[in-house]
């Protein structure tokens, strides 16, 4: 029964959706939140054609979203505040600058991450998309999915294009900033998926504070320093040019 | 329970009606999380499967209360067996396989030698790690059982779920944590204090998966082609070796008292 059960599974994937989200419960949450009331005849035909393609636009809202949760926000303040410390009048002084942004953002954007049920709802749309059997419905999901972690993959690659630049460094030949932005993005959601497990969580003390001083590490910290050095170098032309970061 | 506020009777847009309902919808399963599960998965299908593949006839009276108590139970019994592969084995063999040939050719006379090496160890397993990944359905139904465990609260059934799921990673992690600490070993590296073998194991681990979930949609994770073969020449990297080579760098180094065993 249990092998039956798994071949089942693994032809046919997991049951993901929104089955529970009927529109009675919906009506009954616009009422409490908002006063107004609604009923069926208020949006069959004339929003959705039924219940089932209502919870699909509510799926695709969650896909549009992309994957970047509200960690943004939160990795930028911890950035912007940290950069005014940074020496950043030698090559050495601006990539242990990288190495603390890592350390400082990596444990802000994780936390914000891993605290997000938006990021949480998207995995589970993404894991729809990438194992649903293919209809025109998982299409359209497929898209919006696509769509949505193309702009959060703009958005990042803006943050750190903004940081790569004020520290002075460029890419390596021959990677991009997409490279780097993917690869940041892939370990940050890798590490969050696994977070709830020692390993990950657990801090680590190293000492790379001022003058060999111990400093608290996550795991996801570590990881963002190894792929920064690996993507990033001293940018040799940088003038520390008035960026107004 | 309060009254709610009221507000006067207006007809609203049929624009205005989506992006409230939307909004209240997508609410909702913030709070309490998508339905995800084995719901499909009935005795009546379960029993049609069984019968098509093996001749045995089964009917409820052969299971309920017998095995499981209900569906339920059963349907939450299927999940964590899901949980507890946290990672295929096809995965580490198909990953131990790329790796073998390279490790018998090492060039292990230098230190040069032996960091070539590495990063070749990340370029060619790092590819056929992820490949085997993606190959697998066992992963993304793992991650949609992790995504149960993680958007729903940890009461009863949930909290089995989810200790299910630790002991498949740790159990997984012993494995990689095995074959990581034989190839340190054949190389002459060490992992530079005060990280440990278990770090560097939940690191790559944690790579895997991000990798696999965007490598299933993102159209524009190309290779990169880059100057690495032992004689500067062209080498392909997938994204995901060169993820690999950036953390073996970051964690491992020269081991400077290693030894190498004499050739049988």
């Amino acid at each position: 029964m249990m092998e039956a059960g798994l071949a089942l599974l693994a032809d046919q994937g997991l049951g993901v959706g929104a089955g529970d989200l009927t529109f009675k419960r919906v009506f009954d949450r616009v009422e409490s939140a908002t006063g107004v009331r609604l009923s069926n005849a208020s949006v069959i035909r004339r929003v959705w054609e039924n219940q089932a393609d209502f919870q699909d636009a509510v799926l695709m809202a969650v896909a549009l979203a992309g994957d970047a949760g509200d960690e943004g926000g939160a990795a930028a303040d911890a950035l912007l505040a940290l950069l005014g410390s940074i020496d950043r009048s030698t090559p050495q002084g601006r990539l242990r600058g990288l190495s603390e942004m890592c350390r400082v953002g990596g444990a802000a954007s994780l936390q914000a991450l891993v605290d997000s049920r938006s990021w949480s709802l998207w995995v589970g749309v993404w894991v729809l998309g990438v194992t649903g059997t293919p209809s025109e419905r998982v299409d359209r999901l497929r898209q919006a999915l696509l769509d949505g972690y193309e702009a959060a993959t703009e958005r990042w690659m803006g943050l750190h294009g903004t940081m790569v630049g004020a520290l002075g460094l460029r890419m390596r030949e021959p990677f991009t900033l997409r490279q780097l932005t993917v690869s940041v993005g892939a370990l940050v959601e890798g590490c969050a998926l696994r977070g709830g497990t020692e390993h990950e969580a657990a801090v680590i003390l190293r000492p790379t504070g001022p003058g060999g001083a111990v400093q608290e590490w996550t795991l996801f910290a570590v990881g963002l320093e190894a792929l920064a050095h690996q993507y990033l170098e001293p940018d040799p032309g940088w003038t520390g040019s008035a960026d107004g970061v | 329970m309060a009254d709610a506020p009221q507000t006067p009777r207006t007809r609203r847009t049929r624009e205005e009606l989506r992006a409230l309902l939307i909004g209240a919808g997508r609410s909702i399963l913030e709070e309490e999380g998508l339905s995800i599960g084995a719901g499909t998965l009935t005795f009546k299908r379960v029993f049609e499967h069984v019968e098509a593949t093996t001749g045995v006839r089964l009917t409820n009276a052969s299971v309920i209360r017998r095995v499981w108590e209900n569906q339920v139970d059963y349907q939450m019994d299927v999940l964590v067996a899901v949980a507890s592969t946290a990672e295929s084995a096809g995965e580490i063999a198909a990953t131990s396989r790329a790796l073998a040939p390279l490790l018998g050719q090492a060039d292990l006379s230098s230190p040069t030698g032996r960091m070539w090496t590495l990063r070749e160890m990340a370029r060619v397993g790092g590819e056929a790690g992820i490949r085997a990944r993606l190959e697998t359905r066992d992963w993304s139904l793992w991650v949609g059982v992790w995504v149960l465990a993680l958007t729903t609260d940890p009461v009863d059934d949930r909290r089995h779920l989810r200790e299910a799921l630790a002991a498949g990673l740790d159990a997984a992690a012993d494995v990689w944590e095995q074959l990581l600490a034989a190839i340190c070993a054949h190389l002459g590296l060490r992992v530079r204090a005060p990280l440990t073998l278990r770090h560097y194991t939940a690191a790559i681990s944690a790579m895997v998966e991000g990798s696999a979930l965007r490598q299933g949609g993102d159209p524009d994770l190309a290779l990169v082609v880059r100057p690495t073969s032992r004689d500067g020449g062209p080498q392909e990297w997938t994204y995901f070796g060169i993820c690999l080579e950036a953390l073996a760098l970051r964690f491992l180094e020269i081991d400077p008292d290693w030894v190498p065993e004499p050739a049988a």
